[in-house]
């Protein structure tokens, strides 16, 4: 059975991980667009962990405020839990105790919030 | 090992919790399914306003099958809509289909995977940002035609309720399907945990509407149909009353009298506390006179009494009354008497039963009549329906301790062929014999050219009762039972 331990990289989708990572930036746009004023930063978004592998289903908690922050510090990174960002071979930007944000090779385009 | 009980989270619906056994648990997958034009989108959007209105939670309306200005257009006729709780965000009115991005809305007729993903990962950020506990996706009928196969339906919707129990959000989710045209459970029925059946069928002048309760997890609901009504006020339910568990409050000792003196005697002393009487008679023999005859009694004992009037309407009842010197008018308006009408034409006998009971605890009842059970069955409903009636309400009576006389129309005008007053009398009244306490039978008979009126009882559960036949007459006192028939023929 394939783990995210012992995935190599051909096993990879990274174009998932740019899906994925659209998917996020689609759905704040979007909850910004019919909340208008009334998101609360300390209120938890739920993301698609953003990481290239196949059915992956994880989720990542994180409060709006923070999501807001780490994706405009780090535009080119993808947003994984804690064991994807770090079992794959890409570089680590930034780790919290349960998601780490990623750089993946190829795909150094920043994004931003719609 | 102790029990784990679910926390409930009550719909606010009028009756659908007493249902529900207090509500539904919190984080369930709810499938609202019936026919097109059954009640599901007033169901679902009723569901939200008043979660708004009672206990505060944030609601989320997902329409994929009609502009959201239609659909608030169409609900702000009723009573439970109320446009502040859309101002102010406590329920959010969304087109579903601007939710996918990249797309003409109207112009998308399939989704892949990756646009199902993006739906769920929107749907499970607006339920984060608004904290919603109360999430409606319509229809997801609309939805699944655009999905890829039952596996794509089946994972859309069971991540849908993963993800949506763990804040504890109840999703309900509208979905078409018509048990008469022999529909098939399709694959959302089985992931879901709860299902809500609702349809309806025509009646003479209304629609006559179901709802029934075909799966809830973790609640131990009243199953079988309800009947409901969607008026200005939204959905009302009229469910049925428990027979079971309820105890009588039979009491032999304590006696109600009719009022009519010589009757009272025939049955040892008046009518057993807790007993329900069937007045069958011919037409005009006094049934009705009889039974306001045994109000009235009571209200001058300090009864509070109930009449439920099918035949006739109050006033025409009032006036009636008036000429026995009975001021029922008065009596109304003092509260001692209460009636509850209904349509003669689509009767529906639990909305009946519904107003009865409520009539009954919110007043005190000692004295019901209800005139008549005849007529019930002459409207729409199956003699079953009327049965059932019976069976509910004369529990619910005896449980209360109240007497209650129901009249009943009998076909055979003359019973006194071959000799025989009592053969061939008895016939559609004697379903209802076994449920009934008591009968008293009112006749007439043709004897030297004229039409006596007769009265006799035929049963008297657990009390001894007169056997022989009386004539009676009826005016200004009322009811007047005279001296015993001789059959002289």
């Amino acid at each position: 059975m394939k783990t995210a331990h012992n995935l190599m990289h051909d096993d990879h989708d990274d174009q998932l991980a740019v899906t994925r990572r659209n998917i996020n930036i689609h759905s704040y746009g979007v909850i910004c667009t019919i909340m208008g004023k009334r998101t609360t930063d300390t209120l938890p978004l739920r993301l698609r962990c953003e990481c290239p592998i196949p059915n992956c289903d994880e989720i990542i908690e994180i409060i709006l405020s923070k999501r807001r922050e780490v994706r405009r510090e780090f535009p080119k990174g993808f947003i994984m839990v804690l064991a994807h960002a770090k079992s794959l071979r890409f570089k680590v930007l930034y780790t919290s105790s349960d998601y780490g944000v990623v750089e993946m090779h190829g795909f150094n385009q920043a994004v931003t919030d719609l | 090992m102790s029990k784990i009980t679910p926390k409930v989270q009550p719909t606010n619906i009028t009756a659908l919790d007493e249902i529900l056994n207090g509500g539904i648990p919190y984080g369930s997958l709810v499938l609202t399914t019936g026919p097109a034009g059954g009640g599901k989108t007033t169901l679902a959007q009723q569901w939200l306003f008043e979660g708004a209105r009672h206990t505060k939670e944030v609601g989320i309306y997902i329409s994929f099958t009609e502009e959201i200005e239609k659909a608030i257009r169409n609900i702000s006729q009723f009573e439970f809509f109320d446009e502040s709780f859309i101002e102010n965000g406590s329920v959010l009115f969304i087109d579903g289909r601007t939710l996918l991005s990249g797309m003409s809305p109207k112009q998308k007729l399939t989704l892949d995977l990756t646009e199902m993903d993006q739906l769920l990962t929107v749907i499970m950020n607006l339920v984060d940002q608004t904290q919603a506990k109360r999430v409606v996706i319509d229809s997801i009928t609309a939805l699944i035609y655009k999905l890829d196969g039952v596996d794509a339906v089946r994972s859309f919707i069971f991540r849908l309720g993963y993800a949506l129990s763990k804040p504890g959000t109840t999703v309900m989710l509208t979905g078409e399907a018509d048990l008469n045209a022999g529909y098939q459970s399709p694959v959302e029925e089985y992931i879901s945990d709860a299902i809500i059946y609702v349809d309806s069928g025509s009646g003479r002048n209304q629609q006559m509407r179901r709802l029934e309760i075909k799966k809830m997890r973790g609640v131990h609901y009243r199953s079988g149909p309800a009947y409901f009504e969607i008026t200005n006020k939204g959905i009302t339910l009229y469910p049925k009353i428990p027979t079971y568990g309820l105890t009588a409050l039979t009491d032999f000792k304590t006696r109600r009298k009719t009022g009519v003196q010589k009757l009272d005697e025939m049955m040892g002393g008046g009518i057993p506390q807790g007993h329900v009487l069937l007045v069958a008679g011919n037409t005009g023999s006094g049934r009705s006179t009889l039974g306001m005859h045994f109000l009235e009694e009571g209200i001058k004992q300090g009864e509070a009494g109930l009449f439920v009037s099918i035949d006739e309407s109050m006033t025409q009842i009032i006036k009636t009354a008036k000429e026995h010197d009975w001021d029922f008018d008065k009596h109304l308006k003092d509260k001692m008497l209460i009636s509850v009408s209904s349509d003669l034409i689509d009767i529906y006998p639990d909305k009946l039963l519904y107003e009865v009971v409520r009539a009954v605890e919110e007043n005190d009842i000692k004295r019901v009549v209800i005139d008549s059970i005849s007529s019930m069955e002459s409207s729409e409903f199956a003699r079953d329906y009327v049965r059932d009636f019976m069976l509910q309400i004369t529990a619910f009576f005896k449980s209360r301790g109240i007497n209650c006389l129901a009249t009943y129309l009998t076909t055979d005008t003359f019973g006194a062929s071959n000799k025989q007053l009592i053969g061939g009398t008895m016939s559609s009244e004697l379903q209802l014999s076994s449920i009934v306490d008591g009968i008293v039978l009112m006749r007439y008979v043709e004897r030297d050219r004229e039409l006596r009126k007769l009265l006799s009882i035929l049963k008297m559960r657990g009390s001894d009762h007169e056997k022989r036949i009386y004539e009676f007459s009826i005016g200004k006192a009322g009811l007047i039972v005279g001296s015993q028939f001789k059959n002289d023929l």
